[in-house]
């Protein structure tokens, strides 16, 4: 008992639409993009060798890009800008690893409401509140110090702000959500049976969590990792407060170069940290890439 | 790994210490929370049986299976592997390996990956792994997919990979829960069939959780039927399928016609039985007093209709009711006397002139009839 269906005419601009949807969906961030960043990174590229100056017309020079890349203390910015961010990157890997793990197994809807607000209310405090709070709290008189001489762990104030330490501590608050985040969706993701299996063949809770656990959340962490990394290095805010002008990074050049009206060395400095996190992000994909292909070639 | 209770060299299906049941549970209860999911279960599993775990779902047959392999830990009662008591040894000290219901097979590793971890964690030499390895690949006909991922493979060849990756350890008892589930049925049965053999060939013994009463009776060597977490009948398939113990079993196992009645006498092995206004003769193994209420199961299959009726000890006249053609079988609907409808499953060419309405013969021969006393 079939019956013949009319099939319905086919209407071109349907098929047309269905092909041609998902650019119209794209548009609208590329052209932000687009027009933001790279036009904006252009304009940034012709003004690092077109310095403005006060009289005559523009002239090509390769001045600023010379000064930065011939002068050892640039260099040595370079080195704690990387510095601080590998340092923020590991603290928030260490917190966040297991806090995300831990919350993956929470079951009870109160239990993971009160877990997710405290990692995650922070974001919606402004980051310099967030520091004044930390300012606070570390400094010669704060909670911090207070509490380590009554505990008789030091026997005076310990330096925590105005230095990388104090940078460290506050940056690792800051930027913990943004570790803990793409770590607890694959840890979420992760089908129980398979450490079962895992247990089942010999392995202890150790040889679980190093051969299956920790491999099948790698690209989690290496997202958290990217994201933690970038934003530390192009951080301004937290390292300027915390830092008091003793530690310098490549941001507070920027601004330093921006208030002296040094346009052409603020772009050189903007493309060398552009080029740190660009290098640190293809760094970790293909450092994720050989761990996998290690996997194959690590036999007999 | 020595302590997992199997030699790296043993060949497949090695001698353990005589005589000791590969498997025994003694007493087991399992609760979660205050729910049982297992309730006083005693098993004991022979070395080299293919054994099967058979009950609907929720009866606490996945949960005796993970008992055995170390998954869970029993509220109370004992669980023995090879006669040592390992009711508290985690499931990586223990000489099981487990098929998963989902396969859980590491989906970063490649097949060969997958089945060399538990060789690696043993820390056998490179050369040996890749030997046992291949070996076990040939095997499960799986001999050159070393380097496929696994999402690269059918979900019969991942069922092989599973299989492979619990083999290869060789362990004392294999566990399997419901891995054929996610099988197509042509694919399934095929799977059957190579799984009985393979069991065959290297002589482990195979613990085997199933929902699909087919699949038991045709791969295993001796069944436990569960219903609400207790252990209602073990046997082999023809004793569980000929003598069911119990009306679930009976209905749960094949199909069965139930007929409830009082006992009217008995004795030799057999019972005569008044369902209505009919005396039914059937076998009964265990001693009946009169007016126990009782049921008489028949497979539909042992019910003969017509001529071949006459020659029965139950027989009556009764009445086709209704006629359904399967292919290679009829079923008939039968009335006999007052209310009382049998199912009867003839061969084709034997239902012949069969149509509703039509006044037949019926009967059945009194050993094809079982006394139940639940």
């Amino acid at each position: 008992m079939t019956l013949a269906l009319p099939r319905p005419a086919a209407r071109p601009w349907r098929r047309w639409r269905a092909r041609h949807v998902h650019a119209a969906l794209l548009a609208p961030a590329l052209l932000l993009t687009g027009a933001v960043f790279w036009v904006a990174m252009a304009i940034l590229l012709v003004m690092s060798v077109y310095p403005f100056l006060a009289a005559g017309p523009p002239r090509l020079t390769l001045e600023a890009w010379t000064r930065f890349l011939g002068d050892r203390y640039y260099w040595s910015v370079v080195a704690t800008t990387v510095w601080l961010g590998g340092l923020v990157t590991a603290g928030t890997l260490l917190l966040g690893y297991p806090a995300a793990y831990a919350m993956s197994k929470i079951r009870r809807s109160a239990l993971l409401l009160a877990a997710y607000l405290v990692l995650f209310a922070p974001i919606l405090v402004s980051v310099v509140v967030r520091t004044y709070g930390w300012l606070l709290l570390l400094g010669r008189e704060g909670a911090v110090n207070w509490l380590l001489l009554r505990l008789g762990l030091a026997t005076e104030p310990v330096p925590l702000i105005f230095n990388l330490r104090g940078v460290v501590i506050a940056m690792v608050h800051i930027l913990l959500p943004f570790m803990v985040f793409p770590i607890l969706s694959v840890v979420g993701q992760l089908a129980p049976e398979l450490k079962e299996a895992a247990m089942d063949l010999g392995a202890t809770r150790w040889q679980t969590f190093r051969r299956v656990t920790l491999p099948l959340t790698l690209p989690g962490v290496v997202a958290g990792a990217q994201i933690v990394f970038t934003l530390t290095v192009s951080a301004f805010v937290t390292p300027f407060l915390m830092g008091g002008g003793k530690v310098q990074v490549l941001s507070g050049l920027i601004y330093r170069d921006m208030e002296a009206v040094d346009l052409s060395f603020a772009s050189v400095t903007a493309f060398v940290l552009l080029a740190l996190a660009v290098a640190i992000l293809v760094a970790s994909n293909r450092w994720l890439g050989f761990v996998y292909a290690r996997a194959e070639v690590d036999r007999a | 790994m020595g302590q997992r209770g199997r030699g790296a060299d043993a060949p497949l299906g090695a001698q353990g210490p005589a005589q000791a049941p590969d498997v025994e549970l003694v007493d087991v209860t399992k609760r979660f929370g205050s729910v049982p999911a297992v309730q006083g279960v005693s098993l004991r599993i022979a070395r080299g049986e293919f054994f099967a775990l058979l009950g609907p779902s929720g009866c606490g047959k996945t949960t005796t299976l993970r008992l055995i392999g170390g998954f869970e830990v029993p509220t109370s009662g004992r669980v023995l592997l090879q006669g040592r008591d390992v009711t508290d040894v985690p499931p990586y000290r223990r000489a099981t390996n487990m098929v998963f219901q989902q396969l859980a097979l590491f989906p970063h590793l490649d097949v060969f990956e997958n089945v060399a971890f538990g060789l690696r964690l043993r820390r056998l030499p490179p050369a040996e792994v890749t030997a046992r390895v291949r070996r076990v690949l040939e095997l499960v006909a799986l001999p050159g997919f070393e380097r496929r991922l696994i999402h690269q493979l059918s979900g019969g060849q991942q069922q092989r990979v599973a299989i492979a990756r619990a083999l290869v350890n060789e362990p004392a008892v294999l566990l399997l829960d419901e891995p054929l589930g996610s099988l197509d049925l042509k694919l399934r049965q095929a799977m059957q069939a190579e799984l009985k053999a393979l069991q065959h060939r290297v002589g482990t013994t195979f613990v085997y959780v199933t929902h699909d009463q087919g699949e038991a009776l045709a791969m295993a060597d001796r069944i436990a039927v569960m219903a609400d977490g207790r252990v209602v009948q073990v046997g082999t398939p023809e004793e569980i399928y000929t003598r069911p113990r119990t009306r679930f079993v009976a209905t749960f196992i094949g199909e069965a016609n139930l007929l409830d009645g009082r006992v009217v006498g008995s004795g030799d092995g057999t019972a005569a039985v008044a369902v209505g206004p009919l005396r039914v003769r059937a076998r009964a193994d265990a001693p009946l007093e009169v007016q126990q209420p009782v049921t008489v199961a028949v497979r539909p299959e042992h019910v003969k209709v017509g001529p071949a009726a006459l020659a029965c000890e139950n027989r009556w006249d009764g009445v086709v009711r209704e006629r359904t053609f399967m292919g290679s079988v009829v079923r008939c609907r039968v009335g006999l006397a007052d209310g009382v409808t049998v199912m009867a499953e003839l061969p084709g060419d034997a239902a012949g002139g069969l149509h509703p309405g039509t006044p037949t013969p019926v009967g059945w021969a009194a050993a094809h009839g079982v006394v139940l006393r639940e």
